[in-house]
C-alpha cells in the first residue's frame, strides 16, 4: 500500500550573502525527511530586495548591529552544527563586491541541470561562510561548478548575464516582493487552502514546522 | 542533613511596553523559571531614548514591509505561546506620538516601594496595551494597572513616578541596555552560576539560552500560560 500524501510547497528566497540565509537553507533541507514538503531555491539579490523595499543591510543601517550578528552567528553555528564564521572583512566586503553572480549561478544551473542546483548553492554558501574565501569572480564560479560535478562549466558561467538568467532573478525578486519581503532569508508556505504564509529569518522552524502539522524537534544534522 | 547550596543562573531582562517582543520575551522567560534555575531581573528601560542614541529607528517606520510584516508576525509568535496579543489599530501612531516612558517608571516606583509586585505590575502594563488595545501613558490608565495588580495606596506610587530618583533610574537602565550593545529590546543578559556572560537580542533566543546554561529548550510551554 502506497500512502499518496500531498507535499507542501516551499519557496525558500535567500541571497548566499546572507548568513542566516545559510542557516535556514541547511535548517530546512534537513527537515526534507521528516516533514512532507517540497522546498523549492529560489536565489535573489538583496541588494535589489532592499532597494525596492525602502530597506537596508542591518549592519549599515545601525552600526551596533554588525558587532552583534557576528556574535550571534558565531553562536548559532554551535547549535545548529553549521561551523559558519563572519570574515573579519565582511563589512568591507558587502560594500564593495556584489554577490549578485553568484545568485545568478545557482538561477543558471537550475535553468539548465535543475539537479545541481542545491548542491550548487550548498558549495557556494560553504565557500564563503565556512572556507570564508571567495563567491565573486568567474575563477570562483567555475571551481565551484566544477566540484558539483556540472556540466558546460564554461558556458554555464558565461551565461549570468544572459536574458534568460536575469529574468529568472527578476521573477523571484518580484515574487518575493509580492508576498511582502525586505529581507532575507524569506520563506513562502504555501497551504492546502490556497493561503500563503510568508516568514522573515531563520527562526520560524517551529511555526512553519507547526503549519504542516509538523513538530520542529530543534536542528537535525545538516547535510554537509 | 545534607542542603546542597545551588546558586541559579542571573538572566537581566531589558524591556519596554511599547515593545510586542518584549511581551513575549518577558512571559516566556518568567515561565520558563519552572523548569530551569534561573533568577530573573527585570530591567524596564525607554526604547524611545534607546533608538535615539544609537541611531536606530523604530521598525515600523523604516519600510513599509517590515511595519506589515511585524503586524502580522507578533500575533502569530504570540498565539505560538498561548499569549493572546493583538497588534493596536494605531500602534505606529501611538509609537510616534505617545509614550510608554511613565508606564515604565510605574514599574521602577513599584521595584522601589512594593519589589514583590514588580512582576504583576509589569503584566498588568502589557496586558493592558497588547491585550485589550488600551492606552497607557494617562495617570487614569497607571491606576487602572495598579488597581489590577491589587496594589494598595495607588496615589502613592503615581506621586513616585515624578521624583527625580526614578527618572534617574530609567536613564540608568537605558544606558546599562546600550552599554550591553542593545539597539533593540528586548535585551537579555545571562549570566552563568559559575561565571561567564552572554548578551541576546529579541525573544527567539531560548533555546540558545539553554543551551548557554546547559539546559534542554521545552517549547512554548503553553501550559504554563496566564492567559
Amino acid at each position: 500500500v502506497v500512502a499518496m500524501s500531498k507535499k507542501f510547497a516551499i519557496d525558500l528566497y535567500f541571497d548566499v550573502i546572507s548568513p542566516y540565509s545559510f542557516i535556514l537553507f541547511e535548517s530546512l533541507l534537513a527537515y526534507r525527511t521528516q516533514w512532507p514538503m517540497e522546498v523549492n531555491l529560489k536565489p535573489v539579490g538583496l541588494a535589489h530586495i532592499f532597494k525596492a523595499a525602502g530597506n537596508q543591510a542591518p549592519a549599515i543601517a545601525v552600526p551596533g548591529k554588525g558587532p552583534y550578528m557576528h556574535k550571534d552567528v558565531n553562536r548559532l553555528a554551535r547549535y545548529y552544527n553549521i561551523p559558519l564564521k563572519f570574515r573579519e572583512d565582511f563589512l568591507t566586503v558587502i560594500t564593495t563586491k556584489s554577490s549578485l553572480n553568484a545568485n545568478r549561478l545557482i538561477a543558471a544551473v537550475k535553468l539548465e541541470q535543475p539537479e545541481k542546483a542545491e548542491a550548487v548553492a550548498r558549495a557556494l554558501f560553504r565557500r564563503f561562510w565556512i572556507d570564508r574565501s571567495d563567491i565573486f569572480d568567474t575563477k570562483d564560479f567555475v571551481e565551484v561548478l566544477t566540484a558539483c560535478g556540472v556540466r558546460d562549466v564554461t558556458r554555464l558561467v558565461s551565461s549570468l548575464s544572459s536574458d534568460a538568467v536575469k529574468e529568472v532573478m527578476k521573477q523571484n525578486t518580484d515574487a518575493a516582493l509580492e508576498t511582502g519581503c525586505f529581507g532575507a532569508p524569506w520563506t513562502v508556505l504555501h497551504l492546502s487552502n490556497g493561503k500563503r504564509e510568508s516568514f522573515f529569518g531563520s527562526d520560524r522552524l517551529h511555526i512553519i514546522g507547526h503549519m504542516m502539522g509538523q513538530k520542529f524537534d530543534g536542528p537535525l544534522p545538516a547535510k554537509l | 542533613q545534607i542542603c546542597t547550596m545551588s546558586r541559579n543562573h542571573i538572566i537581566k531582562l531589558y524591556y519596554d511596553i511599547i515593545s510586542p517582543y518584549s511581551f513575549i520575551g518577558f512571559e516566556t522567560l518568567l515561565r520558563y523559571r519552572v523548569v530551569w534555575p534561573i533568577d530573573v531581573v527585570l530591567k524596564p528601560i525607554c526604547l524611545g531614548g534607546l533608538f535615539k542614541d544609537v541611531g536606530n529607528p523604530p521598525p515600523v517606520t523604516t519600510c513599509d514591509a517590515k511595519a506589515v510584516y511585524m503586524a502580522k508576525e507578533v500575533q502569530m509568535i504570540a498565539r505560538h505561546y498561548g499569549i493572546p496579543l493583538n497588534m493596536p489599530k494605531n500602534f505606529h501612531d501611538y509609537v510616534l506620538k505617545a509614550s510608554t516612558v511613565d508606564a515604565c517608571r510605574l514599574i521602577l516606583a513599584t521595584q522601589k516601594l512594593l519589589p514583590d509586585k514588580t512582576e504583576e505590575v509589569s503584566r498588568q502594563l502589557f496586558d493592558r496595551f497588547w491585550i485589550d488595545n488600551l492606552p497607557v501613558n494617562r495617570e487614569d490608565d497607571l491606576l487602572s494597572c495598579l488597581k489590577k495588580a491589587h496594589v494598595e495606596s495607588p496615589d502613592k506610587f503615581i506621586e513616585k513616578i515624578k521624583e527625580p530618583e526614578i527618572k534617574d533610574q530609567l536613564k540608568k537602565n537605558t544606558k546599562e541596555a546600550q552599554d550591553l550593545g542593545a539597539f533593540g529590546l528586548p535585551w537579555i543578559e545571562v549570566t552563568k552560576a559559575g561565571g561567564g556572560s552572554e548578551i541576546y537580542f529579541g525573544s527567539d533566543r531560548l533555546p540558545i539560552i539553554g543551551e548557554f546554561i546547559g539546559q534542554s529548550y521545552h517549547g512554548p510551554l503553553r501550559h504554563l500560560s496566564l492567559f
